[in-house]
């Protein structure tokens, strides 16, 4: 069975076997949200990368949220390029900030897609499978990790198979049409994502939403 | 999830047509794949696409690629399982199309997002494909990313890369059948090759 090893895991593999990419900075693990204000902390351990991060108080400063919305089909941009947000659906969010990674600093993102619950409410992450949809009380959830200031899927990009999202806070007031929220209000979640028996990260973040993004690419990958 | 899997029993079939399995060896499977991009596999390819013709049959084309991934060889050779297209205004007014394929390997699904072609279709340059200048983030505007992709999907995650350097072939770009051949450079590490035959969903 050596012969059929996945292509995705192989280099998780091979880092792991050879150690590399130790990041300890000594925080407790990350086992629950860390509170309302903005913040970004990751514990655990993906492709061989030990993550260890608890960014608070002013290195938080720059922790950020963007709330990213699908046209539908029949929604097309206006001469100014503004899009219909009353033909919309939710495409995900996404929490992120620059970390330290072995004493390189590194963009760290980290997304739930479609369903942007009340606080209270967890969802369960399923495997992200582009061009499907996903059902009520799943998502997916997927990091991004690159260096700053590059395309943002210049490194890293995957999707969990399986964790739980668990939206802790989630205010910020919606447009006239009910659902795009333009900007503003402020998120905060615990995400337990896992891909396999060496790559699980625990992620608490809160930040504050800034204005929000339409991605005509997103209804190819994501059905409403 | 029955028809996809219809769909990609006759692909297996073709190939089992064209090899002698060992049951003991435990191959990998992708050794059974078939890479259908060249021309010493096009009567497999035309049969495919026969295949897909048949308004029975639910596959939207034949997709194939071949190259280096995450550092382990590849070959796949796949029914499009699905398709989709996002069409995006340019400042000069006209317009950008993202083509989306989606397909099966032994291990995982895959799709390939390949923006940069002409709407209406008809006059997309073969060559080398450009992007759009500077940093791209999905993050911070609302500008189209116009960067290849390869996307992989397995039971324990994803694995997806920047293709950089695309080069394109266009065979044929019509309103309901795309022929394209491909080769590029991943981000990540790695190379494919690959082509894809785009036809009309059926209704």
């Amino acid at each position: 069975m050596k012969t059929v090893l996945l292509p995705v895991v192989s280099l998780a593999t091979s880092m792991a076997l050879c150690g590399c990419g130790s990041g300890s900075q000594g925080n407790p693990p990350v086992d629950h949200w860390l509170g309302d204000s903005p913040h970004l902390a990751i514990s655990g351990s993906f492709q061989g990368q030990i993550y260890d991060v608890n960014l608070q108080g002013a290195a938080a400063a720059d922790v950020f949220c963007h709330r990213f919305y699908a046209p539908l089909a029949d929604n097309q941009p206006d001469a100014n390029g503004n899009f219909d947000t009353s033909k919309m659906y939710f495409g995900m969010k996404e929490l992120g900030g620059v970390i330290d990674l072995d004493g390189t600093p590194m963009m760290f993102t980290i997304s739930y897609w479609r369903h942007d619950v009340a606080a209270g409410t967890d969802l369960t992450v399923i495997p992200r499978t582009f061009g499907t949809g996903i059902a009520d009380g799943e998502t997916w959830s997927d990091i991004n990790v690159f260096v700053p200031g590059t395309d943002d899927l210049s490194g890293i990009e995957s999707a969990a198979a399986s964790g739980v999202v668990s939206m802790k806070l989630n205010t910020g007031t919606p447009d006239a049409n009910g659902l795009v929220i333009p900007s503003g209000g402020r998120t905060g979640e615990f995400i337990s994502d896992v891909w396999g028996p060496n790559d699980k990260l625990n992620v608490s973040a809160t930040a504050d939403c800034g204005p929000y993004v339409v991605g005509p690419w997103i209804p190819s990958r994501l059905l409403p | 999830m029955r028809d996809v899997a219809q769909s990609g029993i006759w692909i297996l079939s073709l190939v089992w047509l064209t090899a002698c399995l060992s049951p003991l060896d435990a191959p990998s499977a992708f050794s059974d794949q078939v890479y259908l991009c060249g021309a010493e596999n096009a009567a497999l390819e035309d049969a495919a696409l026969a295949q897909c013709r048949d308004t029975d049959a639910q596959c939207e084309g034949v997709v194939s690629f071949r190259g280096t991934v995450d550092a382990q060889p590849v070959t796949v050779g796949s029914p499009i399982t699905h398709s989709g297209i996002t069409d995006v205004g340019r400042a000069d007014g006209t317009t950008s199309r993202e083509i989306f394929v989606f397909g099966l390997a032994p291990y995982f699904t895959f799709s390939f997002d390949l923006p940069g072609f002409e709407a209406p279709p008809g006059h997309t340059a073969s060559g080398l494909f450009v992007p759009v200048e500077g940093v791209c983030s999905t993050m911070t505007n609302q500008t189209p990313c116009e960067h290849p992709v390869l996307n992989l999907e397995a039971r324990g995650g994803t694995y997806l890369s920047i293709i950089n350097g695309l080069v394109r072939d266009i065979q044929i770009e019509t309103a309901d059948d795309l022929q394209v051949y491909f080769t590029g450079e991943l981000a990540r590490g790695g190379n494919v090759e690959g082509c894809f035959h785009l036809l009309a969903p059926h209704p």
